[in-house]
């Protein structure tokens, strides 16, 4: 993590000069930006310095990317990219069917079933019911 | 004794059917979307304007503040429950109340904040109704120097409440201060980080990046440990706080509720402030502060009546200056405009029957709340029966739904998924979201405040120290500085039963 946050500062730093840092009386639209990058990069590097100093001595490691989360994160994207072409109803269905179907002990027929229900549901609730606006049936194809 | 005998009056106005009837709309619809995550007062308020157009003055601001109120009340049932903050507000809740909500001991969490609730609204309109000219005239003198001061406190003040250690907490704040930058420069429109995006334009939808990090990754989390993971099953003698809970939870409440009255009439984002200080009093006070964070009452009552306490304190620049603090109370302005009632110091003499009957009315309003929600509680705590792996997707489904309807934007629920991610690996690295996620709130305000301050000044950062309200705070800002220092230096955090010094999980990368 302090990896990251190190090399991010590093990027906010060097945009931020292009913007302009303006002047002591005018601060330009760079000035604060640098600021916040700056103080980032030193203290990330105190964060990479301690995390290395601990994985030296410690030799733990952190587990990440559970099959659960690569599913959910995954299902998800899929979700953001065909909500608005494809409309609420029908991603929401693909995307409830696929989590009850890998995450809880329902059939295929049942996972189905209640995903396609509860996301009718929800659009009647939150679209009709509440005025929400969510994306109609196929809505960016037409 | 004439704003007793004033008040009266008001509540003749208040408790006719029709705003009684109004009244009740209002607080149940802003229950509602306070509970939906995504929603908040701001919609909730918005939705109903054009409803108030045919409505008589009084009804109409009856209505849209019992909407207010109700919301910032609703938001803190699913910060309880399941971790998703209702609204900016309702973040500290996440810590302590969700921890109670997993120890099975929701009822209570949610009882208490009902109470608590109720209490620091309720005083809150009492400070409103005797103080209100004074303290508005006093709001007048916090310039942009002391503004910045003030939300560099708040972010000290954050220091104390997070449970990571000080590097990455302090490394944190300054992510969130970057991320704050994303978006159009507030004074000059320059565009930063927006990658050519129309929707960046307006920087990184704050109700997406809080159910990220704190909605979707506590899911993402608790997925990986879905085979240990066992649903609660409240009794119903659970569902009642224990005479302890409530006596450890009284003095929380009254300093809350003093805390967030005192913050609620500084102009931004002083409800968010005011909840965070709270905990941190919370905390300091406690007499044992390694305990927050794992279900204390008082980290769920002193924060709960500050953010009520708000409600009352936020009005007075409204009705005195007609000069709205918040976003919400800019609604109200502009219902009182559309029907012809400039707010001011002229309000109190032209129309009495609508500052005493809103006054009245939320006092009746925060009524109807605690005895709208209190038996609700049950129907609540029974979400937790639910299995995970159906309470899981339906979760995820309302956070979509909730972070889509904001801006109908595709885009805003990636930055969900972005930031689900984000905090599910920041929290298994020991890095504390809460800091991040105030700092995001505060980043433009502070920037603008201390760009402003700077231009003032001609460059010299003396302003920080000129005017009493800036003295008081830059004091309060090298004490606490102080404290923080020194208790990190000279007093060890108690052992966790490993007998290593407390780290969550993880080791550090």
């Amino acid at each position: 993590m302090g990896g990251g946050l190190l090399a991010l500062s590093l990027y906010v730093v060097t945009k931020a000069l292009g913007m302009g840092v303006g002047t002591p009386d005018w601060p330009g639209p760079g000035f604060f930006p640098l600021g916040a990058g700056a103080l980032l990069g030193i203290v990330s590097l105190g964060v990479l310095a301690r995390a290395l100093g601990a994985a030296r001595r410690a030799g733990q490691t952190v587990e990440i990317g559970h099959p659960n989360i690569v599913l959910v994160v995954a299902v998800l994207l899929v979700f953001v990219v065909l909500l608005e072409p494809l409309g609420f109803v029908i991603v929401a269905s693909g995307m409830l069917f696929v989590l009850l179907w890998r995450l809880s002990p329902l059939s295929l027929p049942w996972a189905a079933g209640v995903a396609v229900g509860a996301s009718l549901l929800s659009f009647h609730l939150f679209h009709r019911v509440l005025g929400l606006y969510l994306p109609g049936l196929l809505d960016g194809l037409r | 004794m004439e704003s007793f005998a004033a008040l009266l009056d008001g509540f003749d106005v208040a408790l006719t059917p029709t705003n009684l009837f109004y009244c009740l709309l209002g607080v149940l619809w802003g229950t509602i979307v306070g509970v939906l995550p995504g929603l908040g007062p701001l919609a909730g308020m918005t939705l109903l304007l054009p409803l108030t157009f045919r409505l008589e003055p009084a009804a109409a601001i009856i209505m849209l503040a019992g909407i207010f109120y109700g919301a910032i009340f609703g938001s803190s049932t699913t910060s309880i429950l399941v971790r998703i903050p209702g609204s900016a507000s309702a973040i500290v809740l996440c810590l302590d109340g969700y921890a109670m909500a997993r120890k099975g001991r929701a009822g209570p969490a949610l009882v208490i904040a009902a109470v608590a609730s109720w209490v620091g609204g309720t005083l809150s309109i009492v400070g409103l109704m005797l103080f209100a000219p004074p303290l508005a005239r006093m709001m007048l003198a916090v310039g942009p120097a002391a503004e910045f001061t003030l939300m560099v406190l708040a972010l000290l003040v954050v220091s104390f409440v997070s449970t990571s250690p000080p590097l990455k907490t302090l490394a944190m704040v300054l992510f969130g201060l970057v991320i704050a930058t994303v978006g159009l420069d507030p004074i000059t429109a320059y565009p930063r980080f927006t990658f050519g995006s129309l929707q960046l334009a307006d920087g990184v939808s704050f109700v997406a990046m809080a159910l990220g990090l704190f909605g979707l990754s506590e899911i993402l989390i608790n997925l990986e440990k879905m085979a240990e993971y066992r649903p609660i099953r409240p009794t119903l003698r659970s569902l009642i706080p224990k005479a302890s809970d409530l006596r450890e939870a009284a003095p929380a409440i009254g300093r809350g509720s003093l805390i967030g009255f005192f913050f609620g009439f500084i102009p931004g984002i002083s409800h968010v402030i005011s909840t965070f200080v709270s905990y941190a009093v919370e905390r300091r006070l406690s007499n044992e502060p390694q305990e927050f964070g794992q279900g204390k009452v008082q980290g769920v009552a002193g924060p709960e009546a500050a953010n009520n306490a708000t409600t009352g304190s936020c009005m007075i620049p409204l009705l005195i200056l007609g000069i709205p603090a918040i976003p919400a109370t800019a609604i109200l302005l502009s219902a009182l405009m559309i029907h012809g009632i400039n707010p001011g110091p002229q309000l109190l003499q032209e129309r009495p029957d609508v500052f005493w009957g809103l006054i009245a009315s939320m006092y009746i309003g925060n009524l109807i709340l605690l005895m709208l929600n209190l038996p609700m509680v049950g129907l609540f705590v029974n979400l937790l029966r639910v299995p995970y792996h159906y309470l899981a997707p339906g979760v995820l489904l309302v956070a979509i739904i909730g972070v889509y309807s904001v801006s109908a934007s595709a885009l805003d629920v990636g930055i969900m998924v972005v930031f689900g991610l984000l905090g599910y690996v920041l929290r298994k690295f020991d890095f504390d979201v809460a800091p991040l996620l105030l700092a995001v709130i505060l980043g433009n305000a502070i920037e603008v405040a201390l760009r402003r301050s700077l231009t003032i000044s001609d460059g010299s950062y003396s302003i920080f120290l000129e005017g009493a309200a800036a003295k008081v705070l830059v004091f309060a800002v090298l004490v606490l500085g102080f404290a923080q220092a020194a208790s990190r230096l000279f007093l060890r955090r108690p052992p966790t039963p490993g007998g290593e010094p407390t780290h969550r999980n993880g080791s550090d990368p």
